[in-house]
């Protein structure tokens, strides 16, 4: 019986901390509030996101506005859109989903001039301000 | 956007309290420093940049000579390549005089830790450089890319309004440029003129 009850109690240990792992989730987006307010707590997890997105030279960003942005965040794409060879062809402007893994409280992406970065990330260009 | 002259503007001035003291060659203070801007084979001389504006010139960090040899001398016997940009940052260091650190060759799609964190400038920083990519020549359209690469794009541009401080940058055309603050905004300026049409 204890044997069963340990067997138990393991399995539900296992299945909440599946939940609250690090996993990708392309469904839930946050806002940039939410980005904005709880980034030390989301340095290490996987985040979604609609900004806007810029790849050209020396760039690779996702910012909260088109213009007049506060809070801009580095991505390291899976795809080669950001690639140099990939940008000076079409440097890319647009509203974007970035889903990848989120760091924060280093100093990321060129010169280290970034205070957030999203790596692995995909990135869907979509009219998602929408 | 956030930026500032206090670093430029406290270079400036040390540098030329300094202007005559400086030490020649590679200077061994440990860490990751090396270079001297003194020693280079442009020396220490001041610059005239006859092309500068005379308004332009007297403005504190334009067209300091040290600044620019220090610079020279890092970026000169860097190879352009393909695959990534190399970059690294200067300091003053008193009488040694602007030093340049090591540069870090930084890989497109790197993976690992360096993919995060690319380079941190240290706060005293006095400028940054780095070199753009370049294709080989004889690559199928060399030509269109390395000619793209030939200016400072919006990331030069960032790091100079974030930071303050100049941008010294090393082109597929053998060219160094600098980018600037100055009371109208970024402004750009050949240190060393372009030696290819690439």
């Amino acid at each position: 019986m204890v044997k069963f009850a340990l067997t138990v109690s393991a399995l539900l240990l296992f299945l909440v901390s599946c939940s609250v792992s690090s996993e990708r989730q392309d469904d839930v987006v946050l806002s940039w509030s939410e980005i904005r307010e709880q980034s030390a707590a989301l340095d290490g997890q996987y985040v979604s996101l609609c900004g806007w997105f810029v790849a050209d030279r020396d760039v690779c960003t996702v910012y909260d506005s088109e213009e007049d942005y506060t809070l801009e965040i580095w991505v390291r794409p899976k795809s080669e859109i950001c690639l140099p060879v990939e940008v000076f062809r079409s440097p890319t402007r647009s509203w974007a989903k970035v889903t990848g893994l989120f760091h924060h409280g280093g100093s990321y992406g060129l010169f280290g001039l970034y205070e957030s970065a999203i790596t692995d990330a995909d990135v869907k260009l979509s009219d998602c301000k929408k | 956007m956030r930026g500032s002259f206090a670093n430029g503007a406290v270079t400036a001035a040390m540098s030329y309290a300094f202007a005559s003291m400086g030490s020649g060659g590679r200077s061994g203070t440990g860490d990751d420093v090396s270079v001297t801007g003194c020693g280079s084979r442009l020396g220490c001389a001041p610059d005239d940049s006859p092309w500068l504006p005379e308004y332009l010139k007297s403005y504190p960090g334009t067209s300091d000579p040290m600044l620019d040899a220090a610079a020279v001398a890092a970026l000169t016997p860097l190879r352009l390549r393909p695959d990534g940009e190399w970059v690294g940052y200067i300091q003053f260091r008193g009488p040694v005089g602007y030093v340049a650190s090591q540069p870090q060759f930084l890989a497109f799609q790197e993976q690992g830790n360096a993919l995060v964190v690319d380079l941190s400038v240290p706060q005293d920083a006095v400028a940054i450089y780095h070199t753009h990519p370049a294709m080989n020549r004889r690559a199928t359209g060399a030509r269109a890319f390395n000619s793209a690469q030939n200016s400072f794009g919006p990331g030069d541009h960032h790091v100079v309004y974030q930071r303050g401080i100049p941008n010294y940058l090393k082109m597929p055309n053998q060219g160094i440029s600098v980018l600037e603050m100055q009371p109208i905004g970024a402004i750009s300026r050949t240190v060393v003129p372009p030696r290819t049409r690439w």
